[in-house]
């Protein structure tokens, strides 16, 4: 029997997560919904925090986009981008309910013998008051982790959907066919 | 001179807290106190809200247990608008109560417990963790991730929301169970309860091997109050509250929801935003009693499915002459649920009355005042609000699980802090095993003081004079 070529591309695996309560807290859940809505052949998964389940999802995947918030000031913001190292530091918050994303790939390779490349895109948030909204200033990155992640090799010979409506970073005319899975 | 001890943050349970030790002037331990160090006031910020808003404020209460809330909540808004909601909203409110069981409790024993049971309680701090478990025991932990991932996704498939769903309201549930969701859980069923079997199987032969910590663990005589049924069986929806004492004999029962005032009373203590509720015949502080799966497997009289009642004669065969006393055992009546809930949710599936599309009672307020009691995962949920004319909230008042265990937890870690903590050299064994004991009760303090956040704790040594001799924070 001759050799079989898979005829399935990579998936890539976008868990975005974040507290949409929280206004820029939630920049990775929003854009990981921007993502869901444009790249649906892809697995998106939002969550207000990660969790040990995640791991299962994850050793399914080729590879791993983490989307968070960090808290940045608006002079000299970017977005950043990490390599997920699986020999990591176990962070402290192993310890409790959540995870944090080495944990995870972590978690991962022990039960499930595989662990994907990952990325962490981390982006600039300014407000974390009470508010379902993200700031304009972290309405742009958002935009800009999506147009990242578009041209990233992980989702090569993808169309590029182009930039979206600030708008709709505040959840507004999603179409509800094609949300990401979600807590 | 007297010292004190404090551990701050407590570690893997929900909710800020510390715990102080004093030590006599023997550098002994005189008296443990757990303190809860976080706020947030549900009670009193809810009030002026419609009444039908409450289960879906309340919920917002834990990220943990928000099924609880709901039902708890919910219940107390049937009450208000007394109405006897559809049989098939009461089945389907039963079915995702065991589906918050199932995940919470897989929650405690394999994330948060197992690193103490498997890994030992003086093993290196660093790896005791999930990972740790993950990485010597990884069937184990790939067991406990897929029960806790079933029970996630049997709320998600009922309410299509793990967490804070609004599917559970006044009157009922918002919509019907559809077929495919039904054969979805159907058919997962059996991997579940092979895993939580296969985990009994493994934990009933190696609990001998925590002898010293089953002495000590808040080890007790107590009270232990929890929901039964008509028949005395075990209950977590309805039924009504009985009081057993630590021989298990019935020291009050049929309560009804809205006489429970009669019998908890709550007490204030200044260094904790938790309070301390106590048996009121008995007077506080001395009518301590407890609540969670120990205390619902010692209040029962039956479990009322096959496999869950041979559970339960083992488990009783810990103390055949009384109620299970030690705390420890939490952990061993938590699997013993899992197994029961499963068994209910499949006899609850297959009847065919659970598909009806009657599935909401509508009415107004017709009381001033209602009661919800429900059986959380850590153990019995009281929700109770009085309402104006217009249906405002005037009044609200929750007792949760943590809340009914405090003055057992605090009893619990003197007991243990005189069995392993030297005043003269802590030791990091000795601290874990007083933070474990609070463990076994898996408290979560978001609910408890309707806080948020997760709960580090930190241990402080006191001298005689009060003045703070040594310090221990994790968080």
């Amino acid at each position: 029997m001759g050799q079989r070529l898979s005829t399935v591309p990579p998936m890539t695996l976008v868990i975005g997560y974040g507290n949409d309560l929280r206004s820029d807290d939630a920049a990775g859940v929003r854009a990981a919904g921007l993502l869901a809505e444009h790249h649906p052949e892809h697995r998106t998964i939002v969550v207000r925090q990660l969790t040990p389940e995640l791991a299962a999802d994850i050793a399914m995947a080729d590879r791993v986009v983490f989307l968070d918030a960090y808290p940045a000031e608006k002079d000299g913001a970017s977005l950043r981008v990490e390599r997920v190292r699986e020999d990591g530091e176990a962070h402290e918050s192993a310890l409790a309910h959540h995870c944090d994303p080495a944990s995870l790939l972590r978690l991962s390779r022990y039960l499930f013998g595989t662990a994907p490349e990952a990325w962490v895109v981390g982006i600039p948030a300014f407000s974390f008051d009470i508010g379902e909204t993200t700031s304009p200033a972290t309405s742009h990155w958002i935009d800009e982790a999506v147009g990242l992640i578009e041209g990233s090799a992980f989702f090569s010979g993808l169309r590029k959907k182009g930039k979206l409506s600030r708008a709709r970073h505040s959840g507004e005319g999603r179409n509800p066919e094609k949300r990401p899975e979600a807590e | 001179m007297t010292q004190t001890i404090t551990i701050d943050p407590v570690t893997r349970i929900e909710g800020h807290s510390k715990i102080t030790i004093k030590l006599d002037d023997d550098g002994q331990v005189d008296v443990a106190r757990l303190h809860i160090t976080q706020f947030r006031g549900f009670e009193k910020f809810t009030e002026g809200r419609p009444y039908q808003e409450m289960p879906s404020l309340t919920a917002r209460t834990c990220g943990i247990c928000p099924i609880s809330h709901l039902l708890a909540s919910a219940k107390a808004c049937d009450d208000l608008m007394a109405v006897a909601i559809p049989a098939a909203a009461a089945m389907l409110r039963r079915v995702i109560n065991f589906g918050q069981l199932i995940q919470s409790h897989a929650l405690s024993f394999f994330h948060l417990s197992s690193p103490d049971l498997l890994l030992g309680m003086d093993s290196d701090p660093a790896n005791r963790h999930i990972l740790g478990v993950a990485a010597k025991f990884p069937e184990l932990a790939r067991d406990g991730i897929w029960l806790r991932k079933f029970g996630q996704q049997m709320i998600e498939r009922l309410s299509s929301k793990r967490i804070h769903p609004a599917w559970i309201v006044p009157g009922g549930v918002a919509s019907p169970l559809s077929e495919a969701v039904r054969d979805q859980i159907l058919a997962e069923l059996p991997q579940a309860l092979a895993i939580a079997r296969k985990t009994l199987d493994w934990f009933k032969p190696v609990i001998g091997n925590f002898q010293a910590e089953i002495d000590s663990f808040a080890n007790f005589p107590s009270m232990f109050l929890g929901l039964v049924g008509p028949d005395g069986a075990i209950e977590h929806y309805d039924g009504h509250l009985r009081v057993v004492d630590a021989q298990r004999k019935i020291v009050v029962d049929k309560i009804e929801a809205r006489d429970y005032a009669t019998y908890v009373g709550e007490a204030v203590e200044p260094d904790s935003y938790l309070k301390s509720p106590y048996f009121k015949p008995v007077g506080y502080p001395a009518g301590l009693y407890r609540v969670g799966p120990l205390a619902r497997l010692n209040v029962c009289e039956r479990m009322g499915t096959p496999l869950a009642e041979m559970e339960l004669a083992d488990f009783r065969a810990l103390q055949p002459e009384g109620a299970v006393l030690s705390s420890f055992h939490f952990h061993y009546a938590r699997l013993v649920e899992i197994v029961y809930a499963l068994e209910r949710v499949a006899e609850l599936l297959a009847s065919p009355e659970i598909l009806s599309r009657d599935v909401r009672a509508t009415a107004g307020p017709n009381r001033r005042e209602g009661v919800g009691i429900s059986e959380a995962p850590r153990g019995t949920l009281i929700h109770n609000y009085r309402i104006d004319a217009d249906g405002l909230i005037i009044w609200a008042n929750l007792i949760i699980a943590t809340g009914h265990n405090n003055l057992a937890m605090n009893q619990g870690i003197t007991q243990v802090a005189k069995r392993f903590v030297d005043g003269k050299q802590l030791a990091e064994g000795a601290l874990n095993r007083v933070e474990a004991v609070i463990r076994c009760y898996d408290p979560c303090l978001s609910c408890s003081t309707h806080a948020l956040g997760e709960m580090p704790l930190r241990i402080e040594l006191f001298d005689v004079s009060g003045a703070l001799i040594d310090t221990c924070e994790r968080g």
